[in-house]
């Protein structure tokens, strides 16, 4: 009930979906919106660059893959019979598909285990193939190659601390503790999220590089954005104004430069790159004072100016009614 | 008794199969003709444009076809240990384009890896790297074509490669390829599925030679989306190419054959259609 409860409010109250209540519902459905609506442009353009490439004019270059045709694939579709042939077909294309994902997954995860010896790359996909019982060409499902890996990995990183974060928040519910303070929060979810890169720490460098070629940058930017946009939301944080993007904007450059300690760093369970992480989010909320501090003196400033204005003008007799 | 009757069903069953395959139509270029003249005509006319059959795609394409044939190796992106077919490869460019391909994986694997070892360390590795071949790894491609002369064609100039490890040649037709079942990882044809008198038979057997996993590849002319480009491409096909080909190979005919082929040839959507 209580979890229901709290998907209801995450669902109402994230500014992205549009639905806040309070003064500011126009300002909070337009903005935020924004960065989602950059993240969906990313993704599509990226993608209509691909489509673009592989039409040549006097020539195509075919490649109807196997891998939907395999003989396992035979099997499922006898499942998804249906009466018409063009239902057939259809139905045989969905199933397919369906099984190209899956084959897909699997590759993808088996590969993962050969990333230490063969590093980012089209080998590793390839011996992942073959540990999965398929032929090493099947890596060649993967157009992107590496890229897809790395962007596959990030992903399930990703998932992988959004679960451990909800359910510590639900113990914390059930149990009714205190609110752990925001700054220990996300040194711990920002901790947990780079720890899961530990068993590939030898070849992270790679990983962040592919992570940044054209191809990949797409996705790269929009998994960065779902993972602190999913750290602030744990953290509590349901702010509707442009806190929202200071806040995230802020964690992003944390996690990137703690990503870049942690690279280098030979200490013992990387207890400098953790410190370097402490400082900087303490850098951050003193910023984040003085940005407010800075801002009242603004204001006040600004009052005192008009003020200073009004006074003369009553001085040279421009107020004055006669 | 029971020997002869299951030689008299086999004898039906022949005939049949011949009478059938004698009646069913073909298309030779925009000439409809039988299937086994089909075969036959696309024999002959392979057997005429051997020996030019390089320089012809040279001058038709102005060297473009390299060009095309590179993009399909990368689109490949094999690593070493694959097997592939080569059907209708009969020159051997995309045999010897795949041998290069895997060669040089490690040299690029290599470059990309460790920037600062020691002088002692990179001098070892280089002695490491003489002695070890992809083909350890199993790496191979075999060339398989239904023409004599084109595969003659293509081992005279293996004879001139130094790098043919792993390379063999097999004369064969694709319809009914000499090859077991499950056994490459790769199947590739190159500018040669259209002259295939029986496409779904060859792809049938694509299917039954290849592992699960394993990859169809196929390289083909098809149609131009662009009208004005397509005017333009008629007019190159229909008036440029046969008179090159008279004029370089002495051979009208073989290249008419050639662009109308090209015009038969289903077009992109058509192709990815399952059917």
């Amino acid at each position: 009930m209580a979890a229901l409860a709290r998907a209801a409010l995450r669902f109402l109250s994230r500014p992205s979906y549009g639905c806040v209540a309070g003064a500011s519902f126009l300002q909070s459905s337009v903005r935020p919106g924004l960065a989602r609506g950059i993240c969906t442009a990313s993704r599509l353009f990226g993608d209509a660059g691909e489509k673009s490439d592989g039409t040549l004019g006097a020539h195509s270059m075919q490649e109807p893959q196997l891998e939907n045709e395999t003989k396992e694939a035979k099997h499922e579709d006898d499942g998804s019979r249906k009466t018409s042939h063009s239902d057939d077909l259809e139905g045989e294309a969905i199933a397919g598909e369906e099984f190209e994902e899956q084959t897909k997954l699997r590759v993808l995860n088996r590969a993962l285990e050969f990333v230490p010896e063969y590093g980012w790359s089209m080998e590793a996909l390839a011996e992942g193939a073959e540990a999965e019982g398929l032929s090493a060409a099947a890596a060649g499902m993967f157009e992107q190659g590496a890229v897809e890996l790395v962007v596959h990995f990030v992903r399930e990183c990703n998932t992988q601390l959004r679960k451990q974060l909800t359910e510590e928040n639900a113990r914390l519910q059930q149990e009714q503790d205190e609110q752990r303070p925001v700054e220990e929060f996300l040194r711990d979810a920002l901790e947990s999220r780079l720890r899961m890169h530990i068993p590939y720490m030898d070849r992270w460098s790679q990983a962040m590089g592919l992570l940044l070629t054209p191809q990949a940058l797409p996705d790269s930017v929009c998994l960065l954005t779902e993972l602190v946009d999913e750290i602030w939301f744990q953290a509590g944080d349901r702010s509707t104004d442009f806190n929202w993007y200071t806040r995230r904007g802020l964690l992003a450059a944390i996690y990137s430069a703690t990503e870049l300690v942690m690279i280098q760093d030979s200490s013992e369970d990387y207890e400098e790159t953790w410190s370097f992480l402490e400082h900087r989010l303490a850098n951050a909320s003193l910023a984040t004072q003085a940005a407010s501090q800075v801002k009242q003196t603004g204001e006040s400033l600004v009052q005192g100016v008009i003020g200073a204005a009004i006074t003369a003008k009553n001085l040279a007799g421009f107020n004055q009614r006669n | 008794m029971c020997f002869l009757r299951k030689a008299r069903g086999v004898a039906a069953a022949l005939a049949r199969r011949c009478l059938s395959v004698e009646a069913r139509k073909s298309n030779f270029g925009y000439e409809v003709v039988t299937e086994t003249e089909k075969t036959n005509k696309v024999y002959g006319v392979f057997q005429n444009v051997a020996k030019n059959y390089d320089t012809m795609n040279d001058a038709m394409s102005l060297g473009i076809h390299r060009w095309w044939k590179d993009s399909f190796m990368r689109l490949m992106n094999a690593t070493p240990g694959i097997r592939l077919l080569d059907v209708a490869g009969g020159t051997g460019d995309i045999a010897f384009r795949f041998l290069d391909y895997i060669s040089s994986k490690p040299h690029r694997a290599f470059q990309k890896e460790e920037q600062d070892l020691s002088w002692e360390e990179i001098s070892q590795m280089y002695e490491q790297r003489e002695g070890e071949q992809s083909i350890d790894k199993g790496s191979m491609v075999v060339v398989c074509d239904i023409n004599k002369e084109m595969l003659h064609i293509g081992q005279a100039r293996a004879r001139e490669r130094t790098n043919t490890n792993g390379l063999s040649w097999i004369l064969g037709n694709a319809e009914e390829l000499p090859v077991a079942d499950n056994k490459f990882d790769i199947y590739s044809i190159a500018f040669g599925i259209r002259n295939v008198t029986d496409i779904p038979r060859a792809l049938d057997e694509a299917y039954r030679v290849l592992r699960p996993g394993g990859r169809f590849m196929c390289l083909e002319f098809s149609h131009v989306t662009n009208p004005v480009v397509e005017r333009l491409y008629d007019i190159y096909s229909f008036q440029i190419i046969p008179v090159l080909g008279e004029v370089i190979a002495e051979d009208w005919k073989s290249y008419q054959y050639l662009v109308e082929s090209i015009r038969l040839f289903p077009d992109q959507s058509a192709k990815s259609r399952p059917n």
